[in-house]
């Protein structure tokens, strides 16, 4: 238990509007675990639950074994990265890194060696003496980092800190940042909207919806084996393609093509008149002849490294698929074939993955 | 395009150069007269340009007038309202900003109404008040009922809420107390407006005039406002000359203040009057 953080029935609601709703939740020691979600989730105020900016409605919140409902922020020991990095426009930027060490009374020596040796880590010697509004916004977000970093403190805390960064920049920052929490191992929970980010970053990810969580788990589980439709739809770009199919028997009916299934397959939609089927556009396998699901080419993009074609089915429904050789002839296919093990199936109706 | 604009515009810089002119003709006046003697005063009321100027009225303030313990009083009484001022506008504008409690709406409401009372309304029960305390005819009697103001608290909370969030949240994770807050983060990311307000509340109670006159009396004591009527009602002759003389070295201070820190005052105001 000693640096976990564990969510037990925790609900939060505004008034009426119940914005977090009985998330249970733990995240380990030295974990990085990444809360993803749309806008409107919930993800940044679970976050900021933690941080103890917002109350907790019902239920409790652990940090290290103990009920820190009530505790205020300042007693939490808790660092964080806001999205806006929140530096001081009126002070230096050692001032900035060694604010709350400064408040804290800590000796100076001790102050002067961490935060030298932070600044280090980060690239920002030669900075200290410049006012914030003198660096540029890659190096804002380090002093923020930095900032964070000083204080040592077992649990860390980012919201958004790399969306005011642009795509090369975030790149970077995203490798920097697994290399610093490699570094001290604090726990550390990680809140974005970007896929990329959570699929690179985290130890663990929690995609959120609506307030619940959808799914936690490790990325390569959430991208092979999303929970359920909304999980599928939200990772991965294209995002996996999910189609009606007709069960019958021992076969599925995609579009107008009749494609048997292998035993496992079989028995889990067994009883079924109708599922969706899952699968990930680079998992499809593009074929000019005889394919297993037919459909005709609707418009072919090539993004030098990626080719993506999407295609109608006989349905009507459009799907997409990925091939990153630059060789084959996209534009004439007649439909895709594929592997039976990438296939997710989900229900009908719920939307639940069928595996579990 | 520039003549087309004049077109357009001139009826505007007409009424703007009229309403200079009605604004600055007693300032030239009061400017010229001070160097007129008393005869020039009456014979060519409305020339602007004394010939020849004269310095007489100068030169008798300040060998005749104890000038300097005038603006002494009217410093002490206005440095005295200022710092309070700013200190209870201060004080009061983060605890509305950054404390929950109860009634908190209103009292801030009722802190609002305070500026729909007329000053006449209030001078009664203040005189009174001041009357009670034994502060009539005494500096403190003038400060007492300024010490805190509904105006200032107002412009100070509209300029805090507009610290971004973040920066304070993320000072109490640091474990910042309120006075760390207040004295590390708010004032000073504040304090371009601070100073606007203080130069106001400095100019405001420079100019006071109707209040001091109530509660001061004895000659020794008055503010300079009050000092220039003592040549205009003396017996029998006003002597204009002179008391222009007092009123335009009155009126230095605070305009030389005011031109020093414009730029300040126009950014607060601009920034912070109405912006939510």
């Amino acid at each position: 238990m000693e640096n976990s953080i564990v969510f037990s029935h925790v609900d939060k609601a505004y008034g009426s509007n119940l914005v977090v709703e009985d998330l249970n939740l733990e995240i380990k020691k030295g974990e990085r675990l990444i809360l993803l979600g749309p806008s409107g989730c919930g993800k940044t105020t679970t976050l900021r639950m933690i941080a103890g900016f917002e109350e907790i409605t019902r239920g409790e919140l652990y940090m290290d074994g103990k009920v820190v409902n009530d505790l205020a922020p300042g007693e939490r020991n808790i660092a964080m990265v806001f999205q806006s990095y929140a530096l001081f426009p009126h002070l230096s930027v050692w001032d900035n890194i060694t604010f709350g060490l400064q408040i804290q009374k800590l000796p100076q020596e001790e102050i002067i060696k961490r935060t030298n040796q932070a600044l280090e880590i980060l690239h920002l010697q030669g900075y200290e003496n410049k006012k914030t509004y003198e660096l540029s916004g890659g190096q804002k977000q380090r002093v923020a980092l930095c900032r964070a970093l000083v204080k040592q403190s077992p649990y860390f805390l980012l919201d958004e800190p790399l969306s005011n960064l642009d795509a090369k920049l975030r790149q970077k920052a995203r490798t920097e940042l697994v290399k610093i929490h490699e570094l001290f191992k604090p726990t550390m929970i990680y809140v974005t909207h970007d896929q990329i980010e959570a699929m690179t970053v985290a130890t663990r990810i929690a995609v959120m919806n609506g307030g619940k969580i959808q799914q936690i788990d490790t990325p390569h589980n959430i991208y092979n084996h999303p929970a359920n439709t909304f999980v599928a739809n939200f990772i991965g770009s294209p995002a996996m393609n999910i189609v009606k199919a007709k069960v019958v028997g021992n076969k599925l009916i995609i579009g107008d093509s009749c494609v048997e299934m292998p035993v496992d397959k079989a028995a889990m939609v067994a009883g079924r008149g109708e599922v969706q089927f899952g699968l990930r556009p680079e998992s499809s396998i593009p074929k000019k002849e005889n394919p297993m699901v037919k459909g005709s080419v609707e418009f072919l993009e090539n993004t030098g490294n990626l080719q993506t074609v999407s295609l109608t089915l006989p349905s009507g429904e459009l799907y997409y698929i990925q091939d990153s050789n630059q060789d084959t002839d996209m534009e004439n296919i007649a439909g895709f074939d594929f592997d039976w093990k990438k296939v997710c199936l989900f229900d009908a109706e719920t939307g639940m993955n069928l595996e579990e | 395009m520039k003549t087309e604009r004049w077109k357009d515009e001139w009826v505007w810089h007409v009424l703007l150069l009229i309403a200079i002119f009605v604004m600055l003709w007693p300032i030239v006046f009061m400017i010229s007269t001070s160097f007129k003697d008393l005869d020039q005063v009456f014979e060519s009321t409305l020339n602007p340009l004394p010939f020849p100027p004269t310095f007489s009225n100068y030169t008798n303030v300040l060998r005749e007038f104890p000038l300097f313990t005038y603006i002494w009083n009217t410093f002490f009484i206005a440095a005295c309202v200022t710092i309070s001022k700013v200190i209870t506008s201060v004080m009061a504008a983060f605890s509305f900003v950054y404390y929950d409690f109860k009634y908190k709406e209103t009292i801030f409401n009722a802190m609002l109404l305070t500026f729909f009372i007329p000053v006449t309304v209030l001078i009664m029960p203040n005189y009174l008040f001041m009357s009670k305390l034994g502060l009539l005819d005494t500096p403190y009697g003038v400060m007492l009922p300024a010490f805190a103001d509904g105006m200032g608290i107002y412009l100070m909370r509209q300029t805090m809420r507009g610290i971004p969030k973040a920066l304070l949240e993320t000072s109490v994770l640091d474990g910042a107390k309120p006075h760390h807050i207040l004295t590390k983060v708010v004032i000073p990311l504040i304090k371009p407006a601070i100073f606007a307000n203080a130069i106001l509340f400095f100019i405001n109670s420079w100019n006071e005039y109707f209040w001091p006159l109530l509660i001061l009396q004895s000659n020794e004591n008055l503010t300079l406002p009050l000092a220039l009527q003592l040549f205009i009602s003396a017996e029998g002759g006003s002597e204009w000359g002179v008391a222009m003389a007092v009123a335009t070295l009155t009126s230095l201070p605070p305009l030389v203040l005011y031109i020093f820190c414009q730029k300040f005052i126009i950014n607060t105001f601009m920034n912070s009057g109405v912006k939510g």
